[in-house]
């Protein structure tokens, strides 16, 4: 197992074992949030369903990875009733 | 004319109380049944399952679901369905419901369903019997969604499903996933049984409107797909 915080890991394995950190820290358990690590710069895009979870998400990635600066543009998702309808047939 | 209100992957957890219970509240004015297709909690707790139901508590009209892989995720299936059958929700897994809407019938098979992919890209139940044990799991999740869709004798029939039976609906997930967001084996279950609607959730990313390759119109009613509490769909019959 790799060390994500190691200076040297590639950072395609760094976003692997965050992805897996999202989906099993039970307060987000996300398989859906998208990490990017451009350089010293790190994204997380994608949407969760509620303020805290999004804040949440970006306090587990900067657990991992403290020394990265993380840009958290996870989107929260709406939950009002729809609009209209579709009709099918 | 047939109203059905569906939503998957609300992802309930502890934190979540109040966030539906207004737009679910409404349910029983646009809608003649309510289907949940899948993921009702975060990691699969009786604590999360019980904050939905809360949320579910005003809709009073008839309510169907599936689980999702998230709802399995803590070994509580069994106790989450019995929390959902105890509170009138019905669960449905390789079997099917009907239910009378005036003058009409509407027959609902459902089943979790499982991955494996899309044809020309999927597994096969060849080698390692952890790979067959993967195909065959799907394989016997689509039999039994032919069967209780054959089984059906009503005037609209719906296949509710967690994975998805299309690629169709995938539309913005990465193409390496999915082998995990769906099979054709379902949709061949779909298309060989006949149905007038296909309902899942799973693909946060996709799309969704689809159509098997038979014709069946196929809607991925994932939350973060559909961004509202539910999609209201009409059918006549």
């Amino acid at each position: 197992m790799t060390d994500p915080t190691a200076s040297d890991v590639p950072p395609q394995y760094v976003v692997a074992h965050l992805r897996e950190a999202l989906a099993h820290d039970e307060r987000v358990a996300a398989l859906d949030i998208q990490v990017r690590i451009v350089g010293s710069d790190l994204f997380l895009t994608g949407a969760v369903s509620s303020a805290p979870r999004r804040q949440t998400a970006e306090d587990v990635v900067r657990a991992q990875v403290p020394d990265l600066t993380i840009h958290n543009q996870l989107d929260v998702l709406p939950v009002d009733a729809p609009s209209g309808r579709e009709e099918i047939r | 004319m047939i109203r059905v209100a569906a939503v998957g992957d609300v992802h309930m957890a502890a934190d979540a109380h109040g966030t539906l219970h207004d737009a679910f509240a409404m349910l029983p004015d646009v809608a003649d049944v309510f289907l949940l297709a899948g993921d009702l909690t975060r990691t699969g707790r009786e604590s999360e399952l019980e904050v939905l139901l809360d949320e579910l508590a005003p809709a009073s009209l008839p309510r169907f679901a599936v689980l999702g892989n998230h709802d399995y995720e803590s070994d509580r299936s069994d106790m989450l369905v019995k929390l959902l059958e105890d509170a009138g929700v019905r669960v449905l897994e390789g079997d099917a419901a009907v239910v009378q809407v005036g003058d009409e019938t509407i027959g609902i098979a459902g089943t979790k369903g499982f991955g494996g992919g899309f044809a020309g890209a999927c597994g096969s139940d060849f080698g390692e019997p952890e790979m067959k044990a993967f195909v065959q799991h799907t394989r016997e999740l689509a039999g039994n969604l032919d069967r209780s869709l054959r089984a059906l004798d009503t005037d609209v029939r719906i296949a509710l499903t967690h994975f998805a039976p299309v690629k169709d609906t995938l539309g913005g997930e990465r193409l390496e996933i999915y082998p995990f967001l769906g099979s054709y084996l379902l949709g061949e279950a779909i298309d060989g049984a006949g149905a007038d609607l296909a309902v899942h959730g799973h693909a946060h990313n996709g799309i969704e409107k689809g159509v098997t390759p038979g014709g069946v119109p196929v809607r991925n009613v994932a939350l973060p797909v559909l961004k509202s509490a539910y999609a209201v769909y009409c059918l006549a019959s």
